[in-house]
Parts: structure tokens; C-alpha cells; sequence
């Protein structure tokens, strides 16, 4: 069915028209959820408040922009509130810090892994989001900009800003773990 | 290593970070749909009641004082009981009162039928300019309250003796309840049940049945 007919059932009380919503968008927000969260916990919950946001909401919802658009801006806010909350990022990386001798000695590009993640988890979350979406979610930079509300030229130029960040931080745990060609 | 050739890996290296798992579908659904069963009912029957509480008092207060204006004054009748008409005295042999009893006398019928005429004449003109989207257009600034109106008039024929004419009785149930949505309309401005109202229109052929049921000739009122 149409989605802009499924949207209008929504609006009136449809359930399984809701149902419907979700099922074609789920798999998106829950994965970009826990892409940003890094728990499952949390990435379901960032999830659920979503989607109830956004049929709570469905009467605000104006049809210029798609729907899609409309309801990962919702995911976002919820999702950068939540970790605001948390600071599950700290967290994270005292675990990383308490597994670190044991993670070192299989192999350097485990090392040089981890010392990857860390820098991701260390981007802002601005330059985070935008490498995260387009990097490894495979979403297009003009969705990136509709999303968060940018000019398509500053999505472009946060990743490319993230990008470097990481590579540097790379690059200087390269040298230590002797070099960067083992990545 | 080159630039492109570097981000190429470092995507390689990051695609495991934070790694989704299968989406927990169900489990997030049950939630979901949980907490807006809790929501719900309170919040559209508030909306609803905010909403619709102008014209409902309005039809209410007509209602009840168009009851009081037909009890009231004349207590020792029963509803739907005898009415007094009195003929022209050109046509009347002696110029007298003629008054009928009963509410199944032929007579009485079409006396009332006579008078559901105006009421259909005044719909049939309503919803016409409904249909031609005046209403929607915000021109007329007292479409709602002649629909609300029509509407108290259409459940009084509806009462009455017109009523038992099983054509008649079928045209006021569906012209009732399309000026209900009309009236819903103006107070609300909801598309949807603009769409709804004017289907209904279409499909029960509203229109040219009201016309079919009204006579000929001037009409007993000023529009």
C-alpha cells in the first residue's frame, strides 16, 4: 500500500496500519540506533521511543518530507539524548581499557582495531553520526543533510573532517604497532 | 598508501564497530504497541470532546427548546398527536376549521410531508453549495450553524408522521447523517471527513432525491 494512504490510516487510529509503518522502517532506525549506542539495551529503547514518537506526533507530520526523513530526525534526537544521559561512552572505553592487554597479543590489526574504534568513539557525536550513516549504513549524503538538517555540502564536509580524524588516529597507533599497512 | 585507498580500509576496519544484531522485531512491537494502548483512549476522546462540544450544545439547546415549544404549550397531546390545520376559505365549502386526528390519517401525512418540503428545499440548496466547495472555502460564515439547524429539523421529521413513508424515512436518514459530518467539517475543518461526506453524497444519490421530494412551485420560506 501507498504509504502516504497508510500514513493518513495511522493518523486516524489504524493499528495495524502503525503496524505496517513500522515494519517497513524498523530494521533502519534499530540499526542506526545501536550503531551509535553500541547496546542492545539501549538501542531498542532509542527504538521504541521512536517510533512511539513519531505515531504520537503523526497528526504534526507535514508530507513535504518523506516519512523516512521525518522519522530517523526523531531517531537521532532521541538517540543523542540518550547517550547525553548515559555517557555510556565512558564507559565503554574503561571496559576497552580493562581488556586492553588481553585484546593486544592475537593480533595487530585486532589492536589497530580497537584503537579504530576508540577514535570513532572519541569523533564528536556530529562527525560520528554523518561517518556512521554514510560509511557503514550506506546512507546517500542528500539523506544525511535531510536528516539532520544540513546543507548536503556540510555532510560531505563532516565526513570528510571524520575521515581525517580517524586516520590520524590510525596513523599515529600505526607507528606504535609498527605500521600502518597492517590494518 | 593513498588517501582513497586508506578510507577504503579504515571502512573495512570500522564495519564491525558497534555491529547491529538481527532487529528484535516483536519484542520492540509488543512494547510499542503496549505503551499506545495505554496512551490512547484518554487522549482522542479529550480531543474529540473539546472539539465537538460547540455544535453538540448548540443542536442540544435547539432540540430541547423546540421540545418545550411542543409540549409545552399544549401539555394534553401526545407526540405526534393531532394537528389543526385550517384550509383556505376559498376552498373550504363553509370557511371552517378543519382539524384531522391521528397520526396514520392520510390527511395528517401529507400535511406533514408538506411541511418537510422547506426542510428539503433549504438541504438540497446546503448541499449543493457543499458540493460546490463554498463551505470549504471559508465564505460562508454561517454554513455551520444552517447545518446544525437542518440537522434538529431533519430529526423532528424524522419523529414525526412524514416519517412513515418508507422513501421519505430512507432520504431523512441519510440526509441526517450527512449533515452530522457537515456540521463535524466546519467545526473541525477535517479533510477526511469532507472526503467521507461528499462519497455519501454521490453514492445514496442524496441530492436528486431530495429534489425528487420537492414539489413544485414557490417555495414556502425565504432562503
Amino acid at each position: 500500500m501507498d504509504e502516504s494512504r497508510l500514513i493518513s490510516r495511522a493518523r486516524a487510529g489504524d493499528a495495524a496500519a502503525e503496524r505496517e509503518l513500522y515494519e517497513r522502517h524498523v530494521d533502519r532506525i534499530y540499526r542506526l540506533a545501536h550503531r551509535m549506542t553500541g547496546d542492545e539495551t539501549m538501542a531498542e529503547d532509542c527504538t521504541q521511543e521512536t517510533f512511539i514518537r513519531a505515531f504520537d506526533r503523526l497528526a504534526g507530520f507535514r508530507e513535504q518530507a518523506a516519512f523516512s526523513t521525518w522519522l530517523h530526525s526523531i531517531a537521532v534526537s532521541v538517540v543523542l539524548n540518550s547517550l547525553r544521559k548515559v555517557k555510556r561512552l565512558r564507559s565503554r572505553e574503561t571496559e576497552l581499557a580493562d581488556a586492553g592487554p588481553a585484546a593486544a597479543t592475537p593480533a595487530v590489526d585486532g589492536a589497530l582495531k580497537i584503537a579504530l574504534h576508540r577514535a570513532i568513539d572519541a569523533l564528536p557525536d556530529g562527525l560520528r553520526l554523518v561517518f556512521l550513516m554514510h560509511d557503514l549504513e550506506g546512507y546517500k549524503h542528500e539523506e544525511i543533510a535531510a536528516v539532520l538538517d544540513l546543507p548536503v555540502g556540510t555532510s560531505k564536509s563532516r565526513l570528510a573532517h571524520a575521515r581525517a580524524e580517524l586516520r590520524s588516529a590510525l596513523g599515529a597507533a600505526g607507528r606504535i604497532r609498527a605500521g600502518e599497512e597492517t590494518l | 598508501m593513498n588517501k582513497d585507498r586508506l578510507d577504503e580500509r579504515l571502512r573495512e576496519a570500522a564495519r564491525d564497530y558497534n555491529a547491529p544484531p538481527p532487529t528484535p522485531r516483536e519484542r520492540m512491537w509488543a512494547r510499542i504497541a503496549d505503551e499506545r494502548r495505554s496512551r490512547r483512549p484518554a487522549r482522542p476522546a479529550f480531543r474529540r470532546t473539546r472539539r465537538i462540544w460547540y455544535p453538540v450544545a448548540a443542536a442540544a439547546v435547539l432540540l430541547l427548546g423546540i421540545a418545550i415549544g411542543r409540549w409545552g404549550l399544549n401539555p394534553t397531546q401526545p407526540a405526534g398527536g393531532p394537528v389543526a390545520i385550517r384550509e383556505p376559505a376559498d376552498r373550504s365549502p363553509r370557511g371552517a376549521a378543519i382539524t384531522t386526528t391521528h397520526g396514520t390519517d392520510r390527511d395528517e401525512i401529507a400535511v406533514y410531508r408538506y411541511a418537510a418540503a422547506p426542510v428539503l428545499s433549504k438541504a438540497e440548496l446546503l448541499l449543493t453549495q457543499f458540493q460546490a466547495g463554498r463551505a470549504a472555502a471559508g465564505d460562508d460564515a454561517d454554513f455551520s450553524s444552517r447545518a446544525a439547524a437542518l440537522l434538529v429539523e431533519t430529526r423532528l421529521l424524522l419523529d414525526s408522521p412524514a416519517a412513515e413513508n418508507t422513501e421519505l424515512r430512507m432520504l431523512l436518514g441519510d440526509l441526517e447523517l450527512i449533515l452530522a459530518r457537515i456540521v463535524r467539517i466546519a467545526a473541525q475543518q477535517e479533510e477526511d471527513e469532507r472526503v467521507w461526506a461528499e462519497q455519501g453524497l454521490e453514492e445514496r444519490a442524496i441530492l436528486p432525491r431530495l429534489r425528487a421530494n420537492i414539489p413544485f412551485g414557490p417555495l414556502p420560506f425565504s432562503l
